[in-house]
Order: structure tokens, then C-alpha cells, then sequence
């Protein structure tokens, strides 16, 4: 244990002044920015005087980032992650260092999942914040409600924990492969066709589209105990595949 | 007891059908500066890479300290410190920040960090981003990290790779030293130049095979000295000797290069081309530099 905390320390410290921190914020803001500029601009539309405008808001967001931008955002963020290691060749060094391989791939996978946390965290705080932009300047639009803070926490944590499967898989590749524009490739590729398969038969075994299929059926009170522990099962047992490889790999770079 | 710190038995690494390293053995004494030598791609790398066990052999043995790489790596690379080819840091961190990476992954003491900044000189400049290093000072921070923990065996592949003179001159005097603190160094090299005033021990490396393994002195022993004669006629003199039982004869730059055993044979050589009339503008006695065997085994 002490070896995966040692490396979790060290991936922070990595982290620092890069691109990758910068995006946990910048990525859920942009989103809050566009529902801002799309509630002032169809508000009126939108958000029905009678009906709930915090949950109305809240699937909107949601809807939008875990579908689209949390696909894409995990799949540049697991790529800047690989990136720092194979720009700089760095695999040679942290792999000559007394810690056994699997407690680096793990912490890069603690840490990328944590990333990727505290960006819907950070996500959530900003719905929060649109909404009561909301309240001041556009007060007809039925933002004076009381805060549904239980099912904000409820959603942001289960289509988390939903998205384990594509940030393991995202890691994987983008640890893998030297090419960033492979581990890129492969994040849009698989965000559109993910995109594209929601609503037919297939939706839930597309691991892009998890997140989205546990949050709508959060929202409307359906079922999603299946999806759910699809994508946390298929997290765990894909970041255990990526430490099985790092411990047997050989290190060429 | 200890013989060797680092003992490969037959060690093979293949790549597709190409072997990279053929049944290399190796044996580097403790306390020593084992210069690994080879032309380039004649499998150090490789062979670097498995002994930190970065790679696997398809075959063979590697025994360090004492004890075998498969079982107990993690104790061997507790007292490994390695560079493997250019140095492995975070641009966009400090060089103190670097080696605070380190420091965090191993869990050594915060005092460590300025204990290997001072011995590399790099105290002044350990709060400047790598991004802003020069060459030299990024090669002094990855000896800086390979010496982190204080190990007991260094192992250093191609440390003075584009450095200026000056810079390889630094850091050789640096690794210099290493021993008087009870470091092994093993340092691969392409340069015989670079590492022929430090090494104690050589291995010289072809074609993944060793062809050479010994001291300095037990490799100059096997080249003989030889003569480098230029006279007005270059090849009649040839002939002259060579009718006159001197062995090995070659014309080469301009001038004939005779094998002898030391400078008596030079002397009567001398003496016989200036009594048949041969005008001898230069005769002088050369004792192959390690470089000359080197390039003379390897054929590079």
C-alpha cells in the first residue's frame, strides 16, 4: 500500500503546471458557460414556470457533458496523463526504481479517476452557480426553488463511478501507445459512434455511453443498477488487465 | 562472498530474428569502473535494459549482489542508481522538483536531494525548470537522480552523449570519484577515448557477443607495439624489409608500419635501411592506444 501512495505523491507532483490540471477546470466551466448562454438566450423555452427548473438544469448539463465532453474530456485528460510519461521518456526511469510496476500503473489510474472526479465535482458547483445566476437575473425562470442538492450529489457520483470503464480503457491506451494521436483517435471515434447507438438495443454494451444511459435513467427513475456496475466492474477489471501488462511489458523508450 | 556485483551467465535477447545479445557473460568486480564498450547497436542498450530489468533475456542468468535478478529485483534496484541513455525528467518541473519525484517514489529523506545537487553542482540551478536546462546541466541532474539513495552500483549508459568537451571532462572526473565512495560503475560507451582513462575493467561488446573482457592492461598486451616508418622510397623499403624477415608490412597514410617488439627492434630497423641507403625521414615507435584496438576489434 505504502508503494501506491508514494506513487499517487509523485503523480500529483507530475501534474503540476500541466495542461491536465488546467482542464479539470476549464472543461466543466465551458459547459457552465454555454448553459448560461443558452438559458439567457432560450430560457423562456426551456425552463417551464410550473415546472422544475433545478432538475430541468441539471439534465440539461448533465446530459450534455456525459455524453459528449466527458467522453472527450477523459479521453485528452488519459492522454496528457500518458503523454508526460512518453514525451519525456520517463518509463525507463520509474520503472528502474525500486516499486513494483503494478503501483505505478495503479496510481496513474488513482489519479486519472480522481482527475476525472474532481472535474464533476468542480461540474457540479457550476450548475449550482448557473442556476443561481439564474435566480438573480433571470427570475421568472422558476430558479428561487430550494437547491435539489440529493439529486445533484446522486447523479454527478453515479455517472462517475459509470465512466470508471472508458477511463480505464482510455488509460490503457493512452499508456500503451506512444501516439497521442491514436489514444485521440480513438476517444472521438469512440464518443461519436457511442453517440450515435444510444436508444437502440446495443446502447449498454458500448462503455462510451454508459455514463449517459446511468444518468438519464437516474433522472426519469429508472433502472440502472446493470449499467452501473457494468461500468465499475469493467473499470476495476480493466485497470487490473493494464497492471498485469505493466508488470510484464518490456520497456523499449 | 561477493565476487562479482554484476554476473550475466549466457544471457540472450532476441528481437524478431535479430539477436540483440548473444550468450553475453559478464563479471564486474565491486569497486571497479567496468567500461562496456561496443559500437553503436552492438547491443549495450539491450543489455543495460536487462540488467535493470527494464526487459527479459530469452535465456541466461543475471546475478547482481549476489543474488538473481528474477527474484529478488526490487532489492537489486534498491541499490542500483541508473542513466539509460538521455535523462528521464520532467521539463515542465524544477530540478529540485525532479528530484523530489524521486524522492517520493523511493521514500528517501527530504536531505537527500541536496546531498546529490552538491555533488553534481547543480545547487544554484535546482529551482530552474529542466525546460531551461542546457544539455550538460540535464545529463548532471540525471547522474543527480542515478545517484539518489546513495547506490552502490551505478549503472551509466552513454553519460557524456552530446556533451562539449568541457562538459564530458566534468562529468567524467565525476565518475571518477565514484569508487573512493564505494560505487561500482558500469559504463557503457561507444568511445573507447571516453572511458580509457577511467575504467579498471573493459568489456568490449560486437555484434551482441563479447569478443573482450579484462583490464587495460591485459588488452594493450595482446596488440604488439609497431614502427611507423616514411622514407623517400616507400615501397622499395617495403620490399627491403619485408626480404629482411619483418613481419606484417603494410603500406598505410603514406607511411610503412612494421611490427616490433620494442624500441631495439625500431633501432635495427633503422640502422638496416640507412646501410642500404634508404632515406629515413621519420621512424617512431607507437604503442596502440586503446582506441586503435578497440576500432581494430570491433573492424569499426
Amino acid at each position: 500500500m505504502t508503494y501506491i501512495f508514494r506513487a499517487i505523491s509523485a503523480e500529483w507532483l507530475k501534474s503540476k503546471r500541466t495542461l491536465m490540471m488546467v482542464l479539470v477546470i476549464l472543461a466543466p466551466l465551458a459547459m457552465g458557460f454555454l448553459e448560461l448562454g443558452i438559458g439567457f438566450q432560450y430560457g423562456k423555452r426551456m425552463y417551464k414556470v410550473d415546472g422544475d427548473s433545478w432538475m430541468t438544469l441539471f439534465d440539461h448539463i448533465s446530459m450534455m457533458w456525459v455524453l459528449l465532453l466527458l467522453p472527450l474530456f477523459i479521453t485528452l485528460e488519459m492522454g496528457l496523463l500518458g503523454a508526460l510519461e512518453h514525451n519525456n521518456k520517463t518509463w525507463k526511469q520509474l520503472f528502474s526504481l525500486p516499486l513494483p510496476r503494478w503501483s505505478i500503473y495503479m496510481a496513474k489510474q488513482i489519479t486519472g479517476t480522481g482527475i476525472i472526479g474532481l472535474s464533476m465535482a468542480i461540474l457540479g458547483l457550476i450548475a449550482i452557480g448557473v442556476g443561481l445566476i439564474g435566480r438573480i437575473f433571470l427570475p421568472d425562470l422558476g430558479f428561487d426553488a430550494p437547491i435539489p442538492w440529493q439529486i445533484l450529489l446522486q447523479n454527478m457520483a453515479v455517472s462517475f463511478l459509470a465512466a470508471w470503464l472508458i477511463i480505464s480503457i482510455h488509460l490503457f491506451v493512452s499508456l500503451y501507445s506512444s501516439s497521442f494521436v491514436l489514444a485521440m483517435g480513438v476517444g472521438i471515434v469512440a464518443t461519436v459512434f457511442g453517440i450515435t447507438i444510444i436508444g437502440s438495443d446495443f446502447e449498454m454494451f458500448d462503455p462510451w455511453t454508459i455514463p449517459g444511459i446511468v444518468s438519464n435513467s437516474m433522472y426519469y427513475g429508472e433502472p440502472y443498477a446493470l449499467p452501473l456496475a457494468i461500468g465499475i466492474i469493467g473499470g476495476i477489471l480493466v485497470a487490473c488487465i493494464g497492471c498485469y501488462f505493466a508488470t510484464h511489458r518490456d520497456v523499449l523508450q | 562472498m561477493m565476487h562479482s556485483i554484476i554476473e550475466t551467465r549466457n544471457i540472450t535477447r532476441k528481437f524478431g530474428k535479430t539477436k540483440a545479445v548473444n550468450n553475453l557473460s559478464l563479471q564486474v568486480p565491486p569497486g571497479c569502473i567496468y567500461g562496456f564498450l561496443g559500437p553503436n547497436g552492438a547491443g549495450k542498450t539491450t543489455t543495460i535494459r536487462m540488467l535493470l530489468g527494464l526487459i527479459r533475456p530469452d535465456a541466461g542468468t543475471i546475478t547482481m549482489f549476489g543474488r538473481s535478478h528474477k527474484d529478488c529485483r526490487m532489492e537489486i534496484l534498491q541499490r542500483t542508481g541508473s542513466l539509460v541513455e538521455s535523462p528521464s525528467l520532467y521539463p515542465h518541473l524544477t530540478g529540485r522538483e525532479n528530484l523530489e519525484l524521486i524522492r517520493r517514489l523511493t521514500g528517501r529523506p527530504t536531505k537527500e536531494i541536496n546531498r546529490v545537487l552538491s555533488i553534481v553542482g547543480m545547487e544554484a540551478d535546482s529551482n530552474r525548470l529542466v525546460r531551461e536546462y542546457s544539455l550538460g546541466m540535464r545529463q548532471r541532474m540525471g547522474l543527480a537522480v542515478a545517484l539518489f539513495g546513495q547506490p552502490e552500483l551505478l549503472i551509466l549508459d552513454e553519460p557524456t552523449n552530446g556533451l562539449d568537451p568541457a562538459g564530458i571532462h566534468e562529468i567524467r572526473e565525476l565518475i571518477s570519484r565514484l569508487p573512493y565512495e564505494g560505487i561500482t560503475v558500469f559504463l557503457s560507451s561507444h568511445l573507447l577515448s571516453e572511458v580509457e582513462q577511467m575504467a579498471t575493467r573493459i568489456g568490449i561488446l560486437q555484434d551482441g557477443s563479447l569478443i573482450f573482457q579484462g583490464s587495460p592492461d591485459e588488452l594493450r598486451s595482446r596488440f604488439q607495439d609497431y614502427a611507423a616508418i616514411i622514407t623517400d622510397r616507400l615501397d622499395e623499403t617495403r620490399q627491403f624489409l619485408q626480404d629482411n624477415g619483418w613481419n606484417a608490412v603494410h603500406l598505410a597514410n603514406h607511411h610503412l608500419t612494421v611490427l616490433v617488439n620494442g624500441p631495439s627492434d625500431a633501432a635495427m630497423i633503422n640502422t638496416q635501411l640507412v646501410n642500404a641507403g634508404h632515406q629515413v625521414y621519420e621512424l617512431s615507435l607507437v604503442h596502440p592506444s586503446l582506441e586503435d584496438i578497440f576500432l581494430t576489434l570491433t573492424g569499426k
